[in-house]
């Protein structure tokens, strides 16, 4: 039996332990959780063919979110980059199509955390999503996103900066 | 970082992540079902990589062919001739990147003319650059296409 054929159970497993957070970060990139379904599917592919050179052997996230960024923005490219960047705001303030879960307790706070993420810039929420749910260090995500470390922290930390300011706003205005 | 901003990172990490819907679940299994069984020379189009390689360069020459213009002299000539590739080979590739640019090769050469002109004698560099992607292999494939072109003309720039 060949390599390539003993690989499948190892890339079902990747799948499943990595799924999640690759949707949340196809997510990011697209209307719905259906196109980032896709995405991750022609992920799966691309990665597939990379792995060849290293006999077929399950990739490591950041060149899965690496090569999840280069569909998705090829995607946006030919569907018309402003077109689907005018959809995905509506989509992220509607609110209808959650790509996070909140926990159990504390859910109003979750719900409200949830809302500022949607209304952070594309660039930021981005970072912020490979870095809490992605579990990549700010190395990972400067090679992912093609920006050296200190701009990807420094993103990382102004989007923590930009929740909180908007936290505070949406409690005030939930409290009058 | 300070305390409220650890205590908001900690919020986030409790936020738990969307996962896979079981049809597109079911759909990551048929791929990779697929992708194990498949002969390692086999491609959905049939061609090779280093095949389809060459078609990208073919695709760049459509680029080209489309409105690039070489040189800078005033008798600015399109390159024409060009063929244009199969369908079958365009479709293979997207285009990630291109990128043009012009750059002077040596020192340019001032000299006074028999009519007594002040002439600059140099040579310009242009540099077409296009990146593809093999859809099929996953590989990318960069062509670069330089041109150099003679350029003398009566300067008035010192």
């Amino acid at each position: 039996m060949s390599k390539r054929s003993q690989r499948g159970p190892e890339w079902k497993e990747w799948v499943s332990e990595n799924a999640p957070r690759l949707l949340a970060y196809a997510r990011q990139r697209c209307q719905d959780m259906a196109e980032a379904e896709d995405i991750l599917q022609d992920t799966l592919i691309k990665l597939w063919h990379y792995q060849e050179e290293r006999d077929f052997c399950a990739p490591d996230l950041p060149l899965a979110f690496s090569v999840m960024r280069y569909i998705g923005l090829d995607r946006g490219r030919s569907k018309g980059r402003q077109e689907r960047r005018n959809q995905k705001i509506v989509q992220f303030q509607s609110g209808n199509d959650l790509w996070l879960d909140t926990p159990a307790e504390d859910n109003e706070e979750a719900k409200l955390l949830r809302g500022a993420i949607g209304k952070l810039p594309e660039k930021l929420r981005e970072v912020l999503t490979l870095k809490i749910w992605g579990g990549l260090t700010f190395a990972e995500i400067g090679k992912v996103l093609s920006l050296s470390n200190n701009t990807a922290a420094s993103r990382y930390r102004y989007a923590l900066e930009q929740l909180q300011k908007k936290l505070v706003y949406l409690r005030d205005a939930r409290h009058g | 970082m300070d305390k409220l901003l650890k205590e908001l990172e900690t919020q986030l990490e409790a936020l738990t992540l969307v996962g896979m819907s079981d049809q597109a679940e079911a759909r990551c299994d048929e791929i990779i079902d697929g992708l194990s069984l498949k002969s390692v020379n086999q491609s959905t189009l049939g061609l090779s990589w280093q095949l389809t390689s060459i078609a990208a360069a073919i695709v760049l020459l459509i680029g080209l062919s489309s409105g690039w213009w070489l040189g800078r002299s005033e008798a600015k000539t399109p390159i024409t001739g060009l063929e244009t590739a199969p369908e079958v080979y365009v479709s293979a590739f997207d285009l990630i990147n291109e990128r043009a640019w012009m750059q002077i090769e040596g020192d340019p050469v001032l000299y006074l003319s028999k009519n007594g002109e002040v002439r600059e004698r140099r040579t310009e560099v242009d540099i077409f650059e296009e990146t593809v992607l093999h859809r099929d292999s996953g590989k990318m494939v960069t062509v670069r296409i330089t041109t150099r072109q003679p350029i003398n003309e009566v300067t008035n720039q010192f």
